[in-house]
């Protein structure tokens, strides 16, 4: 069904005359289908923001102007199954230059995304097919995710935490910032690791440089992770109903808002705020106020450096730090 | 408000479903049905996708020697073997005995399709990648100093079965030496977490033999 305020009619279908729309009543139909229209509006926006954010070093300036054209022409662009399916075929041979085995994971939800835009453009009613696969995309994705932490041993007793704290530059400055972790650490442990490129001497095992702190916190991090993304795996997997459905929004927030902090990924994160915007069935006041929040929280996080440093410079480490240590 | 099941808008799998009660419709034949069709497998299509590449990367990841983090499986921030901290190591045999390789000469003068080669071969090293990656370094001239190997020169004229040429100084002269055969491995890390240790494990070894000498004649 095609409403007179659907800007996106099915193709093949003539649009609706217009007329004056009846009042809103709570929980109706029309409601719903106009709230479905906004919150594709919001993803679409979001979506080709992000694009043009993280727009693959080797792609065309086509693709950048394409992405342009659909932020400043929404009306004519936005709707129109062709656009999408060109700026699919635009994406995926940008990144597919470069070889598969380099692609960041988020690179490949990327191209699905994209995908699924383009295709439910042509369902009967795409906002509606759009919701439906968005939420399917963030279930599975973050289902295989969980299935390998669980899979891998050396998730679930703590080494990975413990390795990449250790040796990622990204969580060793959060680490350090609030004191439970020592400068310097983290280059003497990438030091072992490179020098298994010297061809003149042998690959040699070294002691990994960590703070008791780290060491401790390990395991809780492995565990809260599986947690974490499990929920969100199954809330959005499960067929949840009515006032249910907000439990989505949590998990995936919470999901947003505890990683990407320590593993600044920011288009992961924007990806799956836009998908996340497009599968809630919040009301758009809240989908609004809570998913463009997220979204510029994220862009924030460009900053990451200076607030690491204020971080450590006005105290707040020092509190977290006499925090931690009750614990720790 | 109660949804009419033989609605030609109706999206399977969509709300619609979890609003309809027991009193819905049977469900329109003829081309309601083919729309309907349509419309799942919009909807199935690119999750189906995803599954598919995901349950080959975790297959690839289990099975052979593919990191974790990458190959669309959703498999990053799950293990300590990252692609970028695989190590290629690499040695040639031959009338010098056998000297290690500074693969890292070599790697940081590729670029386009070899240096895709590269790093596919790290990310994945089966016979599939590491040959090509066999064919990068056959492509180059070495020069032994200080009892390793390091490139010296890409050459123009590398064709498969041939070995690398590698030059050996002998007093103010220098010859090409016979190379017998040559070797490429990827190293990762594995940490052991009782003991604190950061190791270093072997994921694969690719041992090539060469066929043609220097000159380009085939020895017996």
């Amino acid at each position: 069904m095609t409403s007179a305020a659907d800007p996106t009619p099915a193709p093949g279908r003539p649009a609706p005359p217009a007329a004056p729309a009846p009042p809103d009543l709570p929980g109706s139909h029309d409601q719903e289908h106009r709230e479905l229209t906004r919150a594709f509006a919001l993803a679409a926006a979001m979506t080709l923001l992000m694009t043009l954010l993280r727009t693959p070093p080797s792609s065309s300036v086509f693709l950048t102007v394409l992405v342009i054209a659909g932020l400043l022409a929404p009306r004519y662009l936005r709707g129109s199954p062709w656009f999408w399916a060109l700026l699919f075929v635009m994406f995926l041979i940008s990144p597919i230059l470069r070889p598969w085995l380099a692609l960041d994971n988020h690179h490949f939800l990327h191209v699905y995304w994209l995908a699924a835009i383009a295709l439910t453009r042509f369902a009967s009613r795409p906002d509606e097919a759009l919701q439906t696969v968005a939420r399917l995309l963030i279930g599975l994705a973050f289902a295989f995710a969980v299935a390998w932490k669980l899979l891998v041993p050396e998730f679930v007793d703590g080494s990975f935490f413990e390795y990449t704290f250790g040796t990622d530059s990204r969580l060793a400055e959060v680490a350090v910032a609030v004191g439970i972790h020592q400068d310097g650490f983290h280059q003497a442990n990438r030091d072992v690791v490179s020098s298994w490129q010297e061809p003149d001497t042998e690959p040699a095992a070294g002691e990994m440089a960590i703070s008791s702190s780290i060491a401790s916190l390990s395991i809780l991090l492995a565990w809260l992770t599986i947690v974490i993304e499990g929920a969100v795996a199954v809330t959005f997997l499960a067929p949840l109903r009515g006032r249910w459905r907000w439990l989505r929004d949590a998990a995936l927030l919470v999901f947003v808002a505890s990683t990407y902090p320590l593993a600044p990924v920011l288009g992961f994160a924007w990806l799956l705020i836009c998908m996340g915007a497009m599968a809630t069935h919040l009301r758009t006041a809240w989908r609004y106020g809570l998913y463009v929040t997220a979204f510029a929280a994220v862009a924030l996080l460009e900053e990451r450096a200076a607030m690491l440093a204020w971080v450590q410079t006005s105290g707040l480490g020092d509190v977290l730090r006499s925090v931690g240590s009750v614990f720790f | 408000m109660s949804v009419v099941r033989d609605d030609p808008d109706h999206v399977p799998g969509s709300d619609d479903d979890e609003r309809a009660g027991p009193d819905a419709g049977p469900a329109r034949s003829g081309p309601s049905r083919r729309r309907r069709l349509v419309d799942i497998l919009i909807i199935m299509l690119v999750p189906l996708v995803l599954s598919g590449v995901a349950l080959h990367q975790i297959h690839l990841a289990t099975t052979g020697d593919l990191t974790p983090w990458k190959g669309g499986g959703f498999g990053m921030f799950s293990s300590p073997d990252r692609a970028s901290h695989r190590a290629m190591r690499g040695s040639f045999e031959g009338e010098f005995g056998e000297v290690p390789v500074d693969m890292q000469s070599l790697i940081r003068r590729t670029e386009g399709a070899d240096h895709k080669t590269f790093v596919n071969a790290r990310a994945l090293p089966d016979p599939r990648r590491m040959d090509p990656m066999a064919d990068v370094v056959r492509a180059a001239e070495w020069r032994i100093r200080d009892d390793v190997a390091i490139f010296s020169r890409w050459r123009d004229d590398a064709s498969a079965g041939d070995g690398p040429i590698v030059w050996v100084r002998d007093g103010d002269e220098r010859h090409a030496a016979r190379l017998d055969r040559f070797t490429i491995e990827v190293w990762g890390p594995r940490y052991r977490i009782d003991e604190k240790v950061i190791e270093p494990r072997l994921i694969a070894a690719h041992h090539y033999e060469v066929i043609a000498d220097p000159a380009g004649e085939v020895r017996p």
